[in-house]
């Protein structure tokens, strides 16, 4: 379970995120939705440790242990995953590289080289990449949808138990966007993972049901609902969704 | 896969890929037609590189510098191509001398460099003369550097241009590991250390061509 609790952020000395609350518990769905510079990628940044952004006040913890003592490769080993909007690429370090290194690292690798490359094989075809991403360097010279798939590829190797998808939907066309939200479905059927989806496509969310859906307004949440909120944005906006009394959602 | 070990001062080569493991004194390299060259061992010696008018030479180097001093020296003949990729890691005192004079036209050469600090101090003095008479030439030198501290190394470019028929480019950055590939690799359940090694690797090897790599890998598993 994932709870955050009165969390206040500030990056460059400005307060971006304030007095925030959030909770998702085990194998729960949570959509996260907010105008454009609202903070909603800096609760993604935090909850991975990023350095650059400092949390001034609250709490988070992450199945019972406190997330805000750990770095970013603690949160990982936690079984956090973030996908961001455009991931880094890292020339001369191949996925496979990387991937048999955070698996050794993790004490998880049990499988041989060839049983390890024929999982990538069979992944690879799932998400219609070709199996030379295997040994591709990281994102490095990718198309946006073939970074997203790339990241998916992570995602199945490294069986993460908490995802945080940072508008993984943005910059995919239609068919990508499918296989992307499809892949995500089938991963949360298989592996039943808290997932956090920050977003404002439809689409996504269409395939990747929602339990919660949350608004991110004013540093912090003020409204949530089960998915019909998400529809409510999506139909009136955020203008015309925000008069809408967060009790009536609730209830 | 060609390899050799060089004992003779000097070397012919016409439409060949060279392996060197080792070579033993100074070497005066003279290329004719199309040649790739890898070289693995270099080590306080100096290599000429002669090019032969409408040759094209791709050489390579992964070095692991220890209290060295490497100097290479490029002469082009008419209508030639060069293609150096440098590539290493230093350690203790090490310095690197790049000396390329050209005298004639329609050349084209691109140097790259490319170093990671492992605790030591590299002074790299690249010398680009581009010759007045000289016509429709390509001059481009390219460093780049991971460090952890700025004075560990010394970046020293020394380009003179006398014509105005040339297309002449210097570049060098130098900086530690960027933080968000760090992030990048940690956020994947990385230990740092696993993380900052790789990122190394992947800056030096994504500087040479998937052949240098084989070779490379065949002598770690060789030795």
């Amino acid at each position: 379970m994932l709870q955050i609790k009165n969390l206040t952020v500030k990056v460059f000395d400005k307060i971006i995120i304030e007095d925030f609350n959030l909770e998702i518990k085990e194998g729960e769905i949570h959509a996260l939705m907010g105008q454009n510079g609202a903070g909603k990628s800096t609760i993604a940044k935090v909850l991975m440790r990023d350095k650059n952004y400092e949390v001034v006040s609250g709490t988070i913890t992450l199945n019972g242990e406190d997330l805000l003592r750990m770095n970013t490769t603690e949160v990982a080993r936690n079984g956090a995953f973030l996908v961001s909007q455009n991931p880094v690429e890292i020339p001369g370090v191949s996925n496979a590289e990387m991937l048999r290194t955070s698996l050794n690292d993790q004490g998880k690798n049990e499988l041989n080289i060839l049983e390890f490359n024929k999982k990538l094989t069979r992944l690879c075809e799932k998400l219609e990449i070709p199996t030379s991403f295997i040994h591709r360097d990281i994102n490095y010279n990718m198309s946006g949808g073939e970074k997203k798939k790339n990241e998916l590829l992570h995602m199945w190797m490294l069986t993460p138990s908490f995802l945080i998808l940072d508008e993984i939907d943005s910059g995919l066309d239609v068919d990508a966007l499918k296989l992307v939200g499809n892949s995500i479905q089938e991963y949360i059927t298989n592996y039943h993972p808290m997932v956090l989806i920050i977003t404002h496509q439809k689409t996504l969310l269409d395939i990747v049901k929602p339990d919660r859906v949350h608004i991110l307004n004013h540093k912090q949440i003020t409204q949530s609902g089960d998915a019909s909120l998400a529809e409510k944005i999506f139909k009136e906006g955020f203008s015309g969704a925000s008069i809408i009394d967060r009790r009536d959602i609730d209830a | 896969m060609h390899k050799i070990k060089v004992e003779q001062k000097s070397l012919n080569v016409k439409e060949e890929e060279l392996y060197i493991t080792d070579f033993l004194e100074d070497l005066e390299l003279e290329v004719s037609g199309t040649v790739y060259c890898a070289i693995q061992n270099f080590h306080n010696q100096s290599i000429k590189i002669l090019l032969e008018e409408n040759s094209h030479l791709t050489i390579e180097f992964l070095l692991d510098l220890e209290n060295t001093k490497n100097k290479i020296t490029i002469e082009n003949q008419e209508n030639s191509k060069l293609d150096m990729h440098y590539a290493c890691t230093y350690k203790g005192t090490n310095e690197l001398v790049i000396e390329n004079v050209i005298t004639t036209s329609h050349n084209e050469n691109k140097i790259q460099v490319r170093a990671v600090e492992n605790d030591g101090t590299l002074t790299i003095l690249a010398t680009g003369e581009i010759q007045e008479n000289t016509k429709e030439n390509t001059y481009l030198e390219d460093i780049k550097a991971i460090t952890t501290h700025e004075n560990s190394i010394k970046i020293m470019p020394d380009l003179k241009v006398a014509t105005n028929s040339v297309l002449a480019n210097h570049n060098a950055t130098i900086g530690p590991i960027e933080e968000n590939l760090l992030f990048y690799l940690e956020s994947k359940g990385l230990a740092k250390e696993s993380a900052t090694s790789l990122i190394k690797e992947g800056f030096l090897k994504s500087n040479l061509q998937e052949k240098m790599l084989k070779f490379i890998g065949g002598e770690r598993d060789e030795s």
